[in-house]
């Protein structure tokens, strides 16, 4: 069985073997980084600071946006809302709040007013510390 | 083969045009207090313990730290770097109006500068 038509003499064909293995190979390249996305992480500016530690796997991500929206897995949600979560995540985890480790990604335009308010409230739940999301500048 | 590449081409494009890297991001761990606490630890220590505030002043935002009032980071790191007590802690007390790019230096600059534990405090609001 012959798969290719033969080619007349001196005539010169692109060979097409090396150039769908590299085709191959930048697909599965983005394939792959496409796939380290974090679903809980909002795509918001950070403030460019060198951070003190790597970022831990935390319990709750709470994502606040320029224009001051608060945002839990996707979905965006009131104050109250966030809050009832947290209290959630906490009675599911005994009520112990060194248990429940929150994260909060505020976009450094936003005004600190939120991040505030967030804070007054945790701390009448108990929580006595919080994780500040930082971007390493490039 | 035609068809092939046809489909792998396209896929290849879907893939260059959706992918967005993620930017490497760390993390800083403030404690949180709220004011009434604030003061009442402030009077327990025999030194007094760094209380940065940061205070928004007319259209741009400052750091103020005992009368002095800073507005550049290393500016900040270089007096907080002198306090001795840095095993007291250090104190943010964050205005709501300052932007948070703001907030996040000042806990930065504590950390860098030694202190063993940063507090963020929100600021009273004002009546």
């Amino acid at each position: 069985m012959r798969l290719s038509k033969p080619r007349k003499q001196g005539q010169l064909g692109i060979s097409m073997t090396p150039m769908i293995d590299i085709v191959f190979l930048l697909i599965i390249f983005f394939m792959t980084v496409s796939q380290i996305t974090y679903v809980n992480d909002e795509p918001l500016e950070l403030p460019q600071l060198a951070g003190t530690d790597d970022q831990e796997t935390s319990t709750f991500t709470i994502n606040i946006t320029s224009e001051g929206s608060i945002v839990i897995s996707g979905r965006t949600v009131s104050l109250s809302e966030t809050l009832l979560f947290v209290g959630q995540e906490l009675s599911a985890r005994g009520g112990d709040p060194s248990q429940v480790k929150i994260m909060i990604r505020c976009d450094h335009r936003r005004s600190s007013d939120l991040v505030n308010e967030l804070v007054r409230k945790l701390s009448e739940l108990g929580i006595r510390q919080i994780r500040v999301g930082v971007q390493v500048s490039s | 083969m035609t068809s092939m590449i046809d489909v792998v081409f396209l896929l290849l494009i879907f893939f260059l045009v959706t992918t967005t890297f993620v930017k490497a991001e760390r993390q800083l761990r403030p404690m949180i207090q709220v004011q009434e606490e604030t003061q009442e630890s402030s009077q327990q220590g025999f030194l007094e313990p760094a209380v940065v505030y940061v205070k928004r002043r007319g259209t741009q935002s400052i750091f103020k730290l005992g009368g002095r009032e800073i507005t550049a980071y290393d500016e900040l790191l270089e007096v907080l770097q002198v306090f001795e007590n840095k095993e007291d802690g250090s104190f943010v007390v964050v205005d709501d109006q300052v932007p948070f790019d703001m907030t996040a230096a000042a806990i930065q600059a504590c950390r860098e500068a030694g202190f063993t534990s940063v507090s963020y405090v929100p600021a009273n609001e004002s009546p």
